[in-house]
């Protein structure tokens, strides 16, 4: 018996969990030394103490308990057990624990009522990990929520178990609208051939049928409203603890942008290619014309000796003969400078694309007769007439001379094919100081063009209507005027001529 | 005139008959180097060819007297020794000759660069005929004027 009562005392004194008995008064009857030192009082201070008023006086949030309400008593009172696991018990300092606790109510020898037993463990900890992982989940929810990717999760059939809002906006739907549904039919169900996507060839479905992580670069993703955009996407299998097939997450992107930026880079890539292929031929030519010009030149000299020793004979026959050979070497020198002009041109529209614009106070009356001066042949040869009007008064502006000249000069020299002898093309001006800009007016009387070559005009694609010409002209002048911060317009019907308007800023503003 | 044309430097290239000064053509355009030949010799200059940097040192070390060169002109973009290449030799070897340089790809800051260094003239191709002799005629008045100072 003693031995018994012993062990009992040997095994309370080493349990972790604070044990304490209580009489039907709620006094402390005995307590172990886990209680004590959890409760931070000595066993004096308990045993005989009402163990409410001590350490249980108190709710959490610091309202008052009264002993009445305290389920510890109600529960032996009643003989019942009590469990409770969200209330705190005050330790001597002042200080409260969160605690898990058991009162079971204890009879004595004869079957009566005498007390219960309390149990008790502090569960701070238990109470932090709980915290942590309550805000885990909401970080993670956080995280999948505010994901710019689309993330979903997928079960064995395919259904959405969970989607973020990201990959519900890509879609076209709410995320209410997926759950549960299946993800093939709803937005993967078509190639980008118009063909049906059957769902045993979907990488998606693969990742949760043979379990290895399936890519998708560039396929097609349906939204609600039966547009459709490219996506790169990652589908990896899910498994449980036990590693069993649970489904598949899967990661996309909307790559549509993506595409568009590359497709630009790589049309930038090859502009500049072409640029430098261009310049390097525009070089060639220019080393392969010098021994035209200049040996059609000698030729002349050559030919002027000839003639002035051969004797006249035949007055007829040595004048005809001479005036074919002076035909002939205007001719070549004739053609050989207008390759070099197009050579010019060429190496300008080149600089256009290369080279950064240079500002300094620019005379457009200057640029302009520049532009006459160089066009004035082949201007004659068609009988077209260049006129300026208005543009001697005009204010000097900022600008990069070279560019605007180009861009004339293109304007200009791209009318010129197209009028008919008698025609004309004017540039004329007017500035308008309280806007702070210039407006230049290019009008021709030549024979204008069709709606679908003006919507082209300003773009790479803008088609030649004439014979050797790289329909990049306009675009060159489209690419000075953005240098200039101006702005080009044009107006044009079949048979009635062209009229381009074009502001440029008086000053250049960084 | 020499049966070789100008092609080589002999004795006979430098001391015989009248000239108006010895040029030394630099291109590896055989036909660029022929009407700048042809323009030059009408004018009563002596021509001699060289197709690169490398053979312009070449032409003028083997010469009898390089003394006697008046005047280099030349392209600067050529395989083996480029033109720049060979106009830092030149300046350096023979600082009185007057050097041209006559390029179909001209480039404004190797030009001011060029200029700077002493460079007479910077001619960029197709050069006419006139344009050729007027550069040449001043670039022999300078070496006639560096040499008698």
């Amino acid at each position: 018996m003693i031995a018994e009562q012993r062990l009992n005392t040997l095994i309370l004194n080493a349990a972790g969990e604070g044990v304490l008995g209580l009489d039907l008064e709620g006094r402390h009857t005995f307590v172990n030394p886990a209680a004590t030192k959890m409760l931070g009082f000595t066993i004096d201070e308990l045993l005989g103490q009402p163990s409410h008023a001590l350490w249980h006086h108190t709710h959490a949030n610091g309202s008052p308990y009264p002993a009445t309400d305290c389920p510890i008593y109600g529960a032996y009172k009643e003989g019942q057990v009590y469990h409770g696991e969200t209330e705190v018990f005050w330790r001597k300092d002042g200080t409260a624990f969160p605690v898990q606790y058991t009162s079971t109510p204890i009879n004595d020898e004869l079957g009566e009522l005498a007390g219960a037993v309390v149990t008790f463990r502090d569960i701070s900890e238990r109470r932090e990990a709980e915290r942590t992982i309550a805000e885990l989940r909401r970080q993670n929810e956080y995280i999948l929520n505010s994901a710019g990717e689309g993330i979903f999760g997928l079960d064995l059939e395919g259904r959405h178990t969970f989607v973020n809002p990201a990959a519900a906006t890509m879609l076209g739907y709410e995320v209410g609208e997926l759950l549960g549904e299946s993800s093939h039919t709803l937005w993967h169900h078509t190639k980008e051939d118009g063909s049906h996507f059957p769902q045993e060839e979907c990488p998606i479905y693969g990742a949760y049928n043979d379990g290895f992580v399936h890519r998708g670069t560039d396929e097609l993703f349906w939204r609600k409203d039966g547009s459709s955009f490219s996506a790169h996407y990652c589908s990896t299998p899910l498994r449980n603890e036990q590693g069993i097939l649970m489904g598949a997450v899967v990661t996309f992107q909307d790559i549509t942008e993506q595409r568009r930026v590359a497709a630009q880079l790589l049309e930038a890539a090859k502009l500049a290619e072409v640029s430098r292929v261009l310049g390097n031929v525009g070089h060639d030519i220019k080393n392969m014309l010098m021994p035209v010009l200049t040996g059609t030149s000698l030729l002349e000299d050559e030919l002027a000796e000839v003639f002035a020793f051969v004797l006249k004979e035949d007055a007829k026959t040595w004048t005809q003969s001479k005036t074919t050979c002076t035909e002939l070497t205007e001719m070549i020198t004739n053609n050989a400078r207008r390759i070099q002009d197009r050579v010019r041109e060429i190496a300008d529209a080149v600089k256009g694309v290369t080279s950064e614009a240079i500002f300094s106070p620019c005379t457009l009356h200057d640029v302009v007769k520049g532009v006459f001066k160089s066009l004035q042949i082949s201007a004659k040869e068609k009988g077209v007439v260049l006129y300026a009007k208005g543009l001697e008064t005009l204010p000097i502006i900022q600008a990069d001379e070279r560019r605007l000249f180009a861009a004339l000069y293109n304007l200009t020299g791209n009318a010129i094919p197209e009028i008919q002898p008698g025609g004309s093309v004017t540039i004329s001006g007017q500035a308008n100081s309280d806007k702070g800009v210039l407006k230049l007016v290019v009008a021709d009387t030549g024979k204008g063009m069709s709606a679908d070559i003006r919507e082209r005009l300003f773009t790479s694609n803008a088609i030649s209507t004439k014979v050797g010409g790289t329909g990049l002209g306009t675009k060159i002048v489209k690419d000075v005027i953005d240098a200039h911060q101006g702005q080009i317009t044009v107006e044009s019907e079949e048979g009635k001529g062209t009229t381009f308007h074009l502001t440029l800023p008086l000053i250049q503003t960084t | 005139m020499s049966t070789e044309q100008g092609h080589s430097m002999t004795g006979g290239m430098f001391g015989g008959g009248h000239s108006e000064g010895l040029v030394l053509v630099v291109d590896d355009e055989a036909d660029v180097r022929k009407v700048a030949r042809m323009t030059l010799e009408k004018a009563g200059y002596t021509v001699v060819e060289a197709e690169d940097g490398e053979q312009a040192i070449e032409r003028i070390r083997s010469g009898e007297n390089p003394l006697l060169l008046g005047v280099i002109v030349t392209d600067i973009n050529m395989p083996k020794v480029n033109g720049l290449e060979a106009i830092q030799f030149f300046q350096k070897q023979f600082p009185s000759v007057s050097l041209i340089v006559m390029t179909g790809y001209p480039n404004l800051q190797s030009a001011t660069e060029l200029m700077k260094q002493g460079l007479v003239d910077y001619l960029v191709k197709p050069v006419e005929k006139e344009k050729l002799l007027a550069s040449v005629k001043k670039a022999m008045e300078q070496r006639e004027a560096t040499r008698s100072s």
